[in-house]
């Protein structure tokens, strides 16, 4: 049996290498490079908006690799930074520091539990998956059978235990459970396809749907032990379906969608228990599993562009084709081959052009005169790359860069006793998650303004308490200032990580000098520019 | 008692290749106590005989005069009589060896709308009456005077009377049974079934409680724990000790969406035979006996079972079916569109023992 | 408590910035002004799942797929309706039933969002839901309420997805269980003026960031800061305590009703399009006791909003829906349940514009098909946007250039459903 899997490795191996030759040998350049291509290919002769300039590049790579703006500071230095490979340094840095795995760890926790919940030894495990770059047919080889006994999978049981667990009187969902594992792993939803053959998606059967959810039939949470597991009951028999539209019976035994009958073993009698779990991560998250590989390129594509190749993310299907197949395909290919290397992947998506384009156009200006803008955004959609497309913040991006801008990061990130987590900042994210985030089970992928956030920083005690002078944060560093153009580059890198105009600068100089209570003066500016749009997403 | 083997060697249900056919669905179907005939009510305001006498089967004039659904069918002990109600909320009592059977008598307004379950007293003397007018109604089998009423705190949704006659037994819409005194209509005592009612936001959920009982134990038929788009669950049959009202066996079937166990009997020997539908295909025909954790039997070869009905010869049954499967939208048979209809299979148990 | 009152409201850069944003904008392309006098308003209520039609508005008693129930009579001679709606029957000369309803799907994943956006032909686009659609055409009404409301169980929040091509901000905002958004209540250490001048400032903001970017987030940041604005002043509507007992039980305790009077204060109130969901009608299984419990919760509340909004000569004004995204197939199935059934099916419908009193359309005998002409649900769409005065010119959006049909073309309004 092991035998016989060694083999099929190899064979597997040495078909993939024949396989990917060509293509390699036909074009060994940097992967960046053919991204830009294949993008701007499609630029039809419009013009893309310009390289984005170093402060807006250095606020979105922060906001992506470490999760947070940064600080005055770091933006002075890095302003000021005369080197021509800056950004890739810059790069580099961010890839390399400790708030990588942190923000990986948010990421992926939003991606993958969709705001279900959360449990210290599955922040620990995604934590430490990637301070360790674990790549990512690893992980989802640990999610997909969080073998107990395996003490570096403690905690990747989570994404199993809490879709099952009991909900008052309700059935365990093992159907959302089969239809997440499609989507989030594979970019379909099977959804439809439980009950009958998908009705609009040919490409989507029933017997897809019913394959893997035979395999979950028989998990259940394993109870008594201090972190999320799962046990799996032998399965007895193949698992019997008829379609609401047609009453002719069928069967299936375990199936990873798309793909052949997983072929279980007898159980031995006194023999150790056959793990259909293990079988179906052994072979899900491999090469030839092409949905697996591009569904993840794509998910990372939208995480670094702001929008899927295949949008929505969990639609992958013939009537849904990608904006740039060759692409999807170069991308997915490309990541199989470094063997799923996530770190490698955003670095190289990273250092595109396509990246680091500004996220204005602007020939989409009015010019001075109130002539209308060249090119109307409807030229220029989402899919086309033409500008940098903006994207949402987490709930926990808004939250580290807020706390970043007021000066209040480093006071909250020191431990109570113990080493637990300072309390307010414990208060304070649950209420950010409460205001910005979305509801369980809503993937966050697109805009969603929300009426919770808004009253949230209008009226929430604890969110104004941020803009109250306390030793060391903005506030206070801001009233020990005299000179009040000063102030005003002070404030504006700290919150909007650039410079202010000359405009901006007047304008505030302008407003201060009458103010009596200069603190609560700045405050309510600084409260302005927390709230504004060119804060709360990355741009 | 005997054990899972042993029963199943003696009490497996097995086809004896009679089917009695009908063009609409029905309710019930019950053996006449002397055994001759097989007697139906249906979603036709009809009730359908059937002459079980000879080799063939042959049917009967119907018993005619309800409307919408007759839900309810019971035989009165010592007569040739059966009772009959309707979901327009008449009750009526018929003498079911007529050629064209009359009423004997009726009560067109019996009940304020749906009766859900008759129940008649061992002596044959008195009828028991409830539904969804939550309002439990005693009558003379004879004329048909009203003895007793009382009100009942939910929708009554099953009625039986104790073998020994002293108690009337009554299971509503949220699971609650209910031990009644009828000469005094007082409660003696409630037995809980409430994992047959599914309480969520809605405040909606069905259970379909039909007691019988031998002298010590009860059945109650229903679901539990129903999935998530459907409003089914499983199919689940509760029985109690009748002394202590305490549950000693859960007795599930299928899938947490395939429905409601519709009916369940106890066999003389002890065990129970339940059936259910299931959702979508076919339903379940089990046997099982309280004292094993599993049935000794289990087929869902034939379909959505309605009502079992054991022959006097305890050797025969005969399990009524729905034949109407689901579908949305349009779905027409040579341009007409098809109702439901049913399936009476005779079945045969395959030990020669009788009771 | 300091204000900074004086010198922030003194100060010269804000004199020339402020105002230009918001509402008034939100209001340009629609034709709020012409309705300004004639504020027109929506109420759906919608039974998601499929209420069915031979248990409520077209019973056919004692036929064959009737079911167990009894028709009764109503307050108009002659119409009769299911006994499940006992206390709407007395409110039937104020509505107006269509008993020939006919779509095109049998399924939920694509039916629900068929039926809400009035079926219009496939373009490349995703059609807003009717509310969306409303938001759009007519805007806030002059009391400047968030024009899209929608009270569910379960989660609130920002519902953008009903919004289709016309953008975020043309969404529902969603009142999860009939409960307020969290934090309603002003500061208390912030002054009003402060309040205005912080928003002020960061609208300001705003419409710097926006020049060469997609507008998309601007209007959305402004766009919920207004809302915000707004139920921040009608916090009132949420207070519990201003429910009389009368209503309480008029209504009745349960979700549906507590939500349908939620409703009747929210249009009190001037919110353009209120949407209540009521779920789990999907009575696959043993319909009869489902319809029985739920049709009934329906029926009280219904009755005493219909009884309501009359007495408060609202009816004249507001155009009230009741729908699902099907009816229930005539036919009982093994599970003593009824499945989807677009072929024939009824919606009801009051108010602004309707007639009263009528029953349009019909079935056959047996309740299976329509009897003569079927209606589609965008002859409805064109129906309720006539009856609300929507101009003829207007029943066209313009998305980025792309002209798009209000409602599908090949439809038309049904006459008789028209005052």
């Amino acid at each position: 049996m092991e035998r016989q899997w060694f083999f099929r490795r190899i064979i597997r191996g040495i078909l993939i290498l024949v396989l990917a030759t060509p293509v390699v040998s036909a074009d060994e350049r940097p992967l960046a490079l053919r991204i830009d291509e294949l993008i701007e290919v499609r630029f039809d002769g419009q013009q893309p908006a310009p390289t984005a300039d170093d402060a807006e590049f250095l606020r979105r790579i922060c906001l992506d690799f470490a999760g947070r703006i940064p600080t005055a500071d770091e933006t002075r230095r890095f302003l000021d930074n005369s080197a021509a490979d800056k950004r890739t340094q810059l790069i580099d840095q961010l890839l390399a520091a400790p708030t990588y795995a942190q923000r990986m760890q948010e990421l992926f926790h939003v991606m993958l539990m969709e705001r279900r919940g959360d449990n210290d030894k599955w922040t620990h495990y995604l934590r430490t998956a990637f301070d360790q770059n674990k790549h990512w047919d690893q992980i989802v080889r640990e999610l997909l059978y969080p073998d107990a006994e395996d003490e570096s999978r403690r905690g990747a049981g989570f994404f199993y235990t809490k879709r099952i667990e009991a909900n008052g009187q309700n059935a365990v969902d093992y159907p959302g459970l089969t239809r997440d594992v499609g989507r989030l792993f594979l970019g379909a939803d099977l959804q439809c396809a439980q009950c009958h053959n998908h009705l609009f998606i040919d490409d989507y059967k029933q017997q897809d749907f019913q394959g893997l959810y035979s395999v979950y039939l028989n998990l259940s949470v394993k109870s008594g032990l201090d972190f999320p597991a799962v046990t799996e009951k032998a399965m007895e028999k193949k698992l019997e379906f008829v379609s609401v539209f047609d009453p002719t019976p069928h069967q299936t035994g375990p199936r990873i969608p798309f793909a052949k009958e997983l072929n279980v073993p007898e159980q031995v009698k006194d023999g150790p228990p056959v793990s259909v779990l293990a079988l179906l991560a052994k072979d899900f998250p491999i090469p030839d599993n092409i949905l697996f590989s591009k569904n993840i390129a794509n998910r990372l594509w939208f995480m670094m562009m702001g929008r899927g190749l295949v949008h929505p993310l969990d639609l992958h299907h013939s009537g849904n084709p990608p904006s740039h197949p060759e692409l999807l395909e170069l991308l997915a290919s490309e990541f199989a081959a470094h063997q799923y290397d996530i770190k490698w992947m955003l670095r190289e998506l990273a250092i595109t052009r396509t990246y680091q384009r500004s996220s204005r156009h602007p020939a989409a200006m009015a010019d001075d005169n109130g002539e209308p803008a060249a090119v109307s955004f409807d030229q220029i959609p989402p899919h086309s790359y033409l500008l940098f497309n903006e994207k949402r913040l987490l709930a926990e991006q808004l939250l580290y860069s807020t706390l970043q801008a007021t000066g209040n990061l480093d006071r909250l990130l020191q431990p109570a006793a113990e080493g637990k987590p300072n309390p307010e900042l414990v208060d304070l994210t649950a209420k950010y998650i409460a205001a910005f985030a979305n509801e369980p089970r809503e993937p966050e992928d697109q805009i969603n303004p929300a009426v919770k956030g808004a009253l949230f920083t209008l009226n929430d005690e604890m969110s104004l308490h941020l803009l109250s002078r306390q030793q060391g944060n903005l506030i206070d560093r801001l009233m020990t200032m005299t000179d009040d153009q000063l102030l005003a580059e002070e404030l504006y890198l700290s919150v909007f990580t650039r410079k202010p105009t000359d405009e901006e600068r007047t304008e505030l100089v302008a407003w201060l000098a009458p103010q009596v209570d200069r603190e609560r003066a700045i405050g309510m500016w600084a409260w302005s520019m927390l709230t504004s749009v060119e804060f709360v997403i990355n741009h | 008692m005997m054990n899972n083997a042993t029963l199943l060697a003696q009490y497996e249900p097995r086809p004896t290749g009679k089917v009695v056919e009908y063009e609409r669905q029905l309710f019930q179907a019950r053996f006449s106590p002397c055994g001759s005939f097989l007697i139906a009510s249906g979603y036709d305001a009809t009730i359908q005989r059937w002459d079980m006498r000879g080799d063939e089967i042959k049917r009967l004039n119907p018993c005619l005069g309800h409307h919408a659904w007759v839900q309810c069918l019971s035989f009165i002990p010592g007569t040739e009589r059966n009772v009959s109600a309707d979901s327009w909320g008449q009750i009526a009592v018929w003498q079911y060896t007529d050629k064209t059977p009359a009423p004997v008598w009726k009560n067109e307004s019996a009940h304020d709308g749906w009766i859900r379950a008759v129940a008649v007293s061992p002596d044959g003397q008195l009828l028991a009456t409830g539904g969804n007018d939550r309002v439990i109604r005693i009558w003379s089998a004879t004329d048909g005077t009203l003895q007793k009423e009382w009100s009942h705190p939910e929708k009554v949704f099953s009625l039986c009377f104790h073998p020994q006659g002293a108690s009337l037994i009554s299971g509503d819409l949220k699971g609650v049974i209910r031990e009644w005194d009828p000469a005094a209509a007082t409660m003696r005592r409630e037995i809980d079934a409430r994992v047959l009612y599914q309480l969520d936001k809605i405040g909606v959920r069905r259970s379909a409680t039909s007691g019988q009982t031998t002298r010590k134990q009860l059945a109650c038929a229903g679901q539990k724990t129903p999935g998530g788009g459907f409003s089914t669950g499983f199919p689940c049959v509760l029985v109690f000790n009748w002394e202590t009202g305490q549950p000693i066996r859960e007795m599930q079937m299928g899938k947490n969406d395939d429905g409601f166990a519709y009916d369940a009997i106890f066999h003389p020997s002890g065990f129970v035979m339940a059936t259910s539908c299931a959702f979508p295909g076919k339903g379940f025909v089990w046997c099982w006996t309280p004292a094993e954790d599993k049935a000794f039997y289990e087929s869902n070869s034939i379909t959505n079972g309605r009502s079992l009905s054991l022959h006097p010869d305890g050797r025969r049954i005969a399990l009524l079916v729905s034949e109407s499967a689901n579908a949305n939208g349009r779905q027409l048979v040579d341009g007409v569109y098809q109702g439901g209809s049913a399936k009476i299979h005779i079945l045969e148990f395959s030990g020669q023992d009788t009771v | 408590m300091q204000t900074l009152g004086t010198p922030i409201l003194a100060s010269a850069v804000w004199a020339q910035s402020s105002g230009s944003l918001g509402l008034r904008s939100f209001l340009q392309p629609c034709v709020a002004d012409e309705l300004a006098k004639n504020d027109k308003q929506v109420l759906l209520i919608w039974l998601d799942g499929g209420m069915s039609q031979l248990e409520s508005w077209d019973p056919k008693p004692n036929t064959e797929f009737g079911g167990p129930f009894r028709a009764i009579p109503t307050s108009v001679p002659g119409i009769n309706v299911c006994e499940l709606l006992q206390h709407t029957a007395k409110q039937m000369h104020h509505l107006a039933l269509l008993r020939s309803v006919c779509t095109q799907d049998n399924s939920h994943s694509a039916g629900v969002a068929r039926i809400n956006r009035g079926d219009p032909k496939n373009r490349g686009v995703d059609y807003p839901f009717l509310g969306s659609a409303v938001a759009k055409l007519l805007g806030p009404t002059s009391s400047g309420m968030p024009p899209y409301l929608w009270i569910k169980p379960y989660s609130g929040g920002f519902k953008a997805s009903d919004a289709g091509f016309l953008g975020a901000k043309y969404g529902a905002l969603a009142l999860g269980d009939g409960k307020p958004p969290d934090n309603l209540l002003l500061n208390k250490t912030i002054s009003p003026e402060e309040n205005e001048l912080r928003n002020e400032l960061r609208q300001k903001f705003n419409n710097r960031y926006a020049v060469g970017r997609r507008k998309e987030w601007t209007e959305a940041n402004s766009y919920v800061y207004e809302l915000a604005k707004k139920l921040m002043d009608r916090r009132d509507l949420f207070n519990e305590s201003s429910v009389t007992d009368k209503d309480r039980e008029r209504y009745g305790t349960h979700e549906l009703g507590r939500h349908l009077l939620l409703a009747r204060r929210t249009l009190e109130t001037g919110v353009r399009f209120v949407k209540v969901n009521s779920y789990h009608w999907d009575s696959h299984g043993d319909n009869f006791n489902a319809s029985d419990s739920l049709i009934r919760q329906f029926d009280q509340p219904f009755a005493a909003l219909i009884e309501d909004l009359h007495e408060r000569r609202m009816l004249d004004n507001v155009l009230v829906i009741v729908m699902s995204e099907f009816g229930r197939t005539p036919k009982i199935n093994s599970h003593v349940g009824r499945d989807h059934w677009p072929e024939a099916w009824s919606i009801a419908m009051a108010g602004a514009g309707i007639q009263r009193g009528v029953v349009v359309g019909k079935t056959n005998d047996q309740g299976t098909f329509v009897d003569g002409q079927p209606h589609d649900i965008g002859d409805l769409f064109h129906t309720w946007f006539k009856a609300l005065g929507v101009p003829q010119d207007m029943m066209e959006y313009d998305n980025n250039g792309q002209p798009l049909p209000v409602a599908n073309e090949e439809c038309s309004p049904i006459p008789e459903l028209l005052a």
